[in-house]
C-alpha cells in the first residue's frame, strides 16, 4: 500500500525534470531571462 | 531555531545583492550621451557619433524584437521622420540583436530585419556594441525607451519610457524643436 | 515526552518573512528604482513574485509562462511547466502557505481588525473556479493564441489583472522613477484599482487572491493530492468533531478532504485537532 503512493509523485518528478531539460535544450530559459531582466512596462500599466 | 533562520537569510541576502551593485554609465555631462561610441548598423556598416550631425534633432528609439509595444509604434516613428524632414531623424537601437559585448545574435538580428521590413520603419537601426552598452545601454531597464539628442549627441529632454501615439510624439518633438531655436 | 507546541502560525510567519526577504533580496533596487538583471533570474521563484519588482532576484513563474507562450518561437512552455511540476510534486500548495510573498501580504492585512470578518462569499463554490478560468484563459490561451502581425502576443494576466505586479513593481517603480510618473494613464489606474480591491478585501476575507484568482495556486492545488508533502487523516484517531473545519480559514472540511485543492497548508487544522489525527506524510 505504501509503495503505491510513491508511483504518482515519482512519475510527476521525472516528467517535470524531463520538461525542464527539454525546455532548456529548446532555449526557453533564454526567453525567461530576457523578459525577466527588463521592466515589463505593460505589466505595470505603462507601455 | 527561528533566530538562526533569520541570521542565515541575512547572510545569504548580503552575499546575493553585494554581487549586483548597479553598474553606472561612464559619460561626462556635456559630452555626447552615448560617449565616443562605435558600433554597426543592422546592415553591418560601421557607425559612430557622426550620425547625429546634419540633423537638428535625433530621436533615438531603443527597442527589442520581443517587445510588442515597441514594434507596434515603429510605423508611427517612420511617419514622424517623413513628416518632419531633414531637420529631424529617427534612429533605432535593437537591444536584443547583440549582447553587451557586441557579439551579434544572428537569429535575433534576422528577426529585427524582418520586423523593420514589415513595419516599414526603414530608418537607421544600430546594434549594441561594447562601447554603446557601457556608455548607455546598461542602464536601459525597459523597452521601448526613447531619448532625443542634438547634432553633437547631447541629450535634449528626458528619457521617455513606453510607447506613445503619433500625436503624443508630435507634441514632444514640436516642443523640443522649439527649445532648440 | 513533552511536546513543545509553538503556535504554527508564528513559525509559518517567520518562514514567510524570511523567504519573502530572500526572494526580494536585491535591496539596492528599492533605493535606485532599478531591477536586478543578473543570471539568477533564469530561475523562477516558487510563489507569485513579479520580476519587475526592484527587489526580485528570480522570475515570476506565471510571468515567465506567459513570456514563453506569447513569444514568436515557442508555442508550449516546457521549462516553466516543468519547474511548476517539480515544485508542485514536492510541495503542492505548501508554497502558497509558506513561500509566497503575496500570500504573506494578505495574511498580514487579514490581521487588521475589521468590524466583520467574512468566512465565505455567496456562491463561494463557483467563485473558487474563477482561478482556473484565469489560468486557462489569461495565462495560457490568450498569450498563446492572440499574436500581432509580428508573431508576438501579450502577457494578458500580467497586463490586465495581476495585483502582485502592481504592488511589488508598479507602485515602487513609479515612486522611485520620476520619469515613469509621466507615462502613467488609465491602464495604471485600472491595475491600481484591482490591487486596492484585493488588498482591502484581504482584511475582511482570508486570502481572497489565493482562493479566487491565483493561477499559480490553481496549478499547485492540483498537486495537493499527489504531492510529497501532504496530509493524511488517521481514521483511528479522528472523532469527526469538525474542529479542523472550524479552524480552517478556507472553510475546508479537512477531516473529509485533507488534500483539497484550496488548502494552502497553513497547519491551523492540525493545531486545532484534539486527537492529533491530521498527519503530514
Amino acid at each position: 500500500m505504501k509503495r503505491k503512493t510513491w508511483i504518482i509523485p515519482s512519475c510527476f518528478l521525472i516528467a517535470g525534470f524531463l520538461m525542464i531539460v527539454l525546455g532548456i535544450s529548446r532555449g526557453e530559459h533564454h526567453t525567461v531571462l530576457e523578459k525577466a531582466i527588463k521592466i515589463c512596462l505593460e505589466c505595470i500599466g505603462i507601455g | 531555531m527561528g533566530k538562526k533562520c533569520v541570521f542565515l537569510c541575512v547572510i545569504v541576502m548580503l552575499l546575493l545583492f553585494s554581487g549586483c551593485s548597479g553598474e553606472t554609465v561612464s559619460v561626462e555631462k556635456g559630452e555626447c550621451v552615448f560617449g565616443p561610441f562605435a558600433t554597426t548598423d543592422i546592415a553591418g556598416n560601421p557607425v559612430n557619433a557622426q550620425i547625429f550631425t546634419g540633423h537638428k534633432l535625433t530621436m533615438v528609439n531603443i527597442w527589442a524584437t520581443f517587445c510588442s509595444p515597441c514594434v507596434e509604434e515603429m510605423p508611427d516613428l517612420k511617419q514622424l521622420q517623413v513628416e518632419y524632414g531633414d531637420a529631424f531623424q529617427v534612429i533605432g537601437i535593437v537591444v536584443d540583436a547583440a549582447d553587451k559585448n557586441g557579439n551579434v545574435l544572428t537569429d535575433k538580428k534576422a528577426e529585427a530585419a524582418s520586423i523593420i521590413e514589415t513595419t516599414g520603419a526603414d530608418y537607421l537601426h544600430l546594434l549594441p556594441s561594447k562601447s554603446l552598452s557601457k556608455a548607455y545601454l546598461i542602464q536601459v531597464q525597459s523597452v521601448p525607451e526613447t531619448i532625443f539628442v542634438d547634432e553633437n549627441g547631447n541629450q535634449i529632454g528626458i528619457r521617455y519610457f513606453g510607447a506613445k501615439s503619433k500625436d503624443q510624439w508630435k507634441k514632444i518633438v514640436n516642443a523640443l524643436l522649439e527649445s532648440l531655436q | 515526552m513533552v511536546k513543545k507546541k509553538k503556535r504554527p502560525g508564528k513559525i509559518r510567519l517567520l518562514i514567510q518573512c524570511a523567504f519573502g526577504a530572500l526572494s526580494n533580496g536585491h535591496l539596492i533596487g528599492f533605493k535606485t528604482g532599478k531591477i536586478y538583471t543578473g543570471a539568477l533570474k533564469v530561475l523562477c521563484a516558487p510563489g507569485m513574485n513579479c520580476y519587475s519588482c526592484p527587489g526580485a532576484l528570480g522570475a515570476c513563474p506565471i510571468g515567465a509562462l506567459q513570456a514563453v507562450l506569447n513569444s514568436k518561437q515557442y508555442h508550449i512552455a516546457l521549462y516553466v511547466f516543468g519547474f511548476m511540476t517539480v515544485m508542485g510534486t514536492f510541495f503542492g500548495r505548501l508554497i502558497c502557505g509558506f513561500l509566497c510573498p503575496f500570500g504573506l501580504v494578505q495574511d498580514i492585512i487579514h490581521k487588521i481588525p475589521t468590524p466583520k470578518k467574512v468566512r465565505k462569499l455567496p456562491g463561494e463554490v463557483y467563485w473558487r473556479w474563477l482561478r482556473f478560468v484565469l489560468l486557462g484563459v489569461f495565462v495560457i490561451l490568450l498569450p498563446m493564441i492572440v499574436h500581432n502581425l509580428f508573431g508576438i502576443g501579450d502577457p494578458w494576466f500580467c497586463k490586465y489583472i495581476c495585483p502582485v505586479g502592481t504592488l511589488e513593481a508598479g507602485v515602487p517603480l513609479v515612486l522611485l522613477n520620476p520619469a515613469l510618473k509621466d507615462a502613467i494613464g488609465w491602464h495604471y489606474a485600472w491595475k491600481i484599482a484591482i490591487a486596492v480591491l484585493i488588498l482591502v478585501a484581504s482584511a475582511m476575507i482570508y486570502r481572497p487572491f489565493c482562493r479566487y484568482l491565483c493561477p499559480l495556486g490553481a496549478i499547485y492545488g492540483l498537486f495537493n493530492r499527489f504531492a510529497i508533502y501532504r496530509y493524511h487523516i488517521d481514521t483511528e484517531k479522528c472523532v469527526g468533531c469538525g474542529a479542523c473545519q472550524s479552524a480552517c480559514k478556507l472553510e475546508i472540511p479537512v477531516w473529509k478532504k485533507p488534500n483539497s485543492m484550496d488548502c494552502i497548508r497553513c497547519g491551523e487544522c492540525r493545531h486545532a485537532c484534539p486527537t492529533g489525527a491530521i498527519k503530514i506524510k
